[in-house]
């Protein structure tokens, strides 16, 4: 669907200027399965993260000099558990966020179905009052009669 | 500089656009097109994604296939901040003023595009000489008529090239709303692309140069206003 071309101003060109602003923009080509990939991610590290705090113990327990337990404590107990954290941080992040965006929507949609039936409810109350009311009702038979005689 | 002989891109061009919020699509492919100095209508019934169409085009939501073009740039998944300096306006359902400042206070916020408070002004209160009454009332205390004006003032000074307005007309009386399309129809004579969402087709097919019906998500119809005249019915409810 296209329309004629709009008129020229003797203005500096603002569609060339609005072209040179969005040809510096940066534009970001994600798409949502990054959403996916980041839950997946998130379902990836903390079992991991878990693991290789498992591996540090049966490494710092499997030692009793403290030079050699040190790097299993460093390797896998503190970036066991940085990797739990942050898998488990991912995880709740993109799982809790696709459910309240669904939540959200529902009840923007509940209220909107329910302003409609308040408004269908409120034009059927007005209609049976101009219906049921004898003074309208009078007054409609003498429009009428006006009518006939211009 | 342009060459004299070719004709400019669209400042919009919406290609395949599909666009929802999480696994529920809204839009399901649209296809749209605003030339510079042109208004077009984007009608439709609640529900149809006009608003969400809207969303998408300002970056608020980013869209999950298809193409935004603007002035032929792809400027698909661009972030709304970027795109309103760059000069995108919307103009929300609601008016988008802030309720709690005064008048005087919104129109110093409309200086975010560069221009001057006191062009802001000068535009203002000749457009609008009521809003020079108000100017120290809460802009939440005007009345739905005043605050579009008011809301306008940002699309009449900050000279964007494409206007998104959403549904102009919701809360106020017809002859408001018709004094205000007038004016919104004169800012195509500088230029701007505009496309207006609206629910309500008589008011915008008396100045709207294209109309697009949405339904569903989907173009259902489109063409000029008088063209489509016969065939809106049907195309908000499906029938021939």
């Amino acid at each position: 669907m296209s329309a004629p071309d709009g008129g020229t101003t003797d203005e500096p060109d603002r569609l060339e200027e609005f072209q040179a602003e969005l040809g510096r923009l940066r534009v970001r080509r994600t798409s949502p399965s990054n959403e996916q990939r980041l839950l997946l991610a998130g379902v990836v590290l903390m079992p991991l993260g878990l693991g290789l705090v498992l591996v540090g113990y049966l490494g710092a327990s499997g030692t009793t000099e403290l030079s050699s337990q040190v790097p299993y404590l460093i390797s896998g107990g503190l970036l066991g558990l940085g990797l739990t954290v942050v898998g488990a941080a991912l995880f709740l992040r993109y799982s809790m966020g696709r459910y309240l965006r669904f939540w959200l929507l529902r009840l923007i949609y509940e209220e909107h179905r329910t302003a409609d039936r308040q408004v269908d409810a409120l034009e059927r109350f007005g209609d049976a009052l101009t219906r049921d009311n004898p003074d309208n009702r009078a007054a409609t038979a003498a429009d009428r009669a006006k009518e006939t005689h211009l | 500089m342009r060459d004299p002989g070719t004709s400019p891109p669209p400042v919009l061009e919406l290609q395949g656009l599909r666009a929802g919020y999480g696994r529920i699509e809204v839009l399901r492919g649209i296809d749209l097109v605003v030339p510079a100095g042109t208004m077009v209508g984007l009608l439709g019934p609640n529900g149809a994604g006009k608003t969400t169409t809207l969303a998408a085009i300002s970056g608020r939501v980013r869209p999950t296939g298809g193409t935004v073009r603007m002035g032929g740039v792809d400027v698909t998944g661009a972030g709304a901040d970027g795109l309103a300096r760059a000069g995108v306006c919307t103009i929300p359902e609601g008016r988008g003023v802030f309720p709690n400042l005064s008048v005087e206070e919104n129109l110093l916020m409309f200086t975010h595009a560069g221009t001057s408070r006191g062009h802001i002004r000068e535009v203002a209160f000749d457009h609008f000489p009521l809003l020079r009454e108000r100017r120290r009332l809460l802009a939440g205390n005007l009345s739905g008529g005043e605050q579009q004006m008011l809301a306008l003032v940002r699309a009449l000074a900050t000279r964007p090239a494409l206007l998104l307005l959403d549904e102009l007309s919701m809360g106020l009386a017809p002859m408001v709303v018709d004094a205000l399309y007038r004016e919104v129809a004169a800012i195509t004579a500088t230029g701007v692309a505009i496309l207006v969402v609206e629910q309500f087709a008589s008011f915008v097919s008396g100045v709207a140069d294209q109309v697009a019906v949405m339904v569903n998500g989907e173009i259902r119809a489109a063409g000029r206003p008088d063209e489509l005249a016969g065939q809106l019915q049907g195309a908000y409810l499906g029938g021939p």
